[in-house]
């Protein structure tokens, strides 16, 4: 089935879009709920404490409160409808029973968005392509700002 | 003269005979006049050494800073020109209320063209003890972050200030800000939320996202390994 123009980005790549903008931007951007929370997490255990700039003297929990809102999703980055996504995830750990939640959620989203998935180098790298590319859902590796 | 001023009034203190002995007007009218000057002397130089520091040491004691407050000013004494230090204890003093002593410190950095960008109030919740055993109890003061940045050399003339909000939104940056941060003739600046303040940020918040970007660059697959969770991990 063609793609409609329509991805759904990773969580590196949510960051990326979020905080510089991706290098080239399509019309329609979604991401998944676990993508998006991992981001989130990741970002705030990682970067929290440890910000200088406007941030400086902030307490380390002040700066992760900054570092949520920073990365609060806008209207314009679509995340899927769990009630047509999570049957899909369903359909999906049967065929593939070692995949987590994270990577059925995206398989689960591209399907239903029509889209497809975009995957950071580090993504690309797990099994997560090969499964895509089982369940026949377009996915590629978009170049990124330096 | 010592012994007539200080020793007596303080071993015969609540004796009245012992004040009638020291003010006898009537018979040694000169050396009652000079304890009297003597005296008002003293109280007067008490309260200033109470209004100018003990009071503040009493309340860095009663919130807890008075430990930090000394490891700052030790570590000023060894170096004075570091800003970080100097900042620390300035927003320590300033939350603690003693604006006067906040300024001076500050007054070292501008001297030698040091730097701030930002000014944060928040409410921070402070645990203190609470009255007969009954545990601690938790409350909120005003809090004073400066955050080193860009270089200026204008005196901080108001650490904190007010602004009003109109029912429209509308506000005004204070004109010290303004002119620190070089957008007198207007610019940008962003608002993060934290919560229960917000954290303003000349230049808009493209500053503040390149900041976290760059960190992340670096540390966020450091996050990733924190969660330790198999159904977020990359397989």
């Amino acid at each position: 089935m063609p793609s409609t123009g329509s991805v759904v980005i990773d969580d590196r790549l949510l960051i990326e879009d979020l905080l510089v903008g991706l290098a080239s931007r399509p019309p329609e951007v979604h991401t998944t709920t676990y993508w998006y929370y991992r981001a989130c997490r990741a970002a705030v255990l990682g970067a929290g404490g440890h910000l200088s700039g406007p941030f400086h003297q902030l307490p380390a929990d002040q700066q992760e409160a900054a570092v949520g809102s920073l990365l609060r999703l806008p209207d314009h980055i679509g995340l899927p409808d769990p009630r047509r996504t999570v049957p899909l995830m369903v359909d999906l750990a049967r065929r593939h029973p070692r995949l987590n939640l994270l990577n059925l959620e995206a398989a689960a989203a591209a399907r239903t968005l029509d889209a497809t998935v975009w995957l950071s180098p580090d993504a690309a790298g797990g099994i997560l392509p090969g499964v895509l590319d089982a369940e026949r859902i377009p996915w590629s590796v978009p170049n990124q700002k330096s | 003269m010592l012994f007539h001023l200080v020793l007596v009034p303080l071993v015969a203190i609540g004796d009245e005979s012992a004040w009638s002995a020291i003010y006898d007007l009537s018979t040694i009218p000169g050396l009652s006049w000079a304890a009297a000057v003597g005296h008002g002397f003293l109280l007067l130089q008490l309260w200033r050494l109470w209004s100018r520091r003990i009071r503040w040491d009493v309340r860095a004691i009663r919130w807890d800073r008075d430990g930090r407050i000394r490891e700052l000013e030790a570590a000023l004494r060894r170096h004075p020109g570091d800003v970080d230090d100097r900042l620390q204890l300035a927003t320590i003093w300033t939350g603690l209320g003693h604006l006067r002593r906040a300024r001076w410190i500050l007054d070292g950095l501008t001297s030698d063209g040091a730097t701030e960008q930002l000014v944060v109030v928040t409410m921070e919740p402070i645990l203190s003890r609470g009255q007969g055993g009954h545990g601690a109890q938790v409350q909120h003061r005003p809090w004073l972050h400066l955050v080193a940045g860009h270089t200026y050399n204008a005196p901080v003339a108001a650490p904190i200030v007010n602004a009003k909000v109109s029912h429209r939104g509308q506000t005004s940056l204070p004109a010290d800000l303004r002119h620190r941060w070089g957008i007198e003739e207007g610019g940008e600046i962003g608002f993060i939320d934290l919560g229960d303040a917000a954290l303003v940020v000349p230049g808009g918040l493209a500053v503040a996202r390149a900041e976290l970007h760059r960190v992340l660059a670096d540390r966020y697959e450091s996050g990733l390994a924190a969660l330790d969770d198999p159904d977020l991990a990359d397989q």
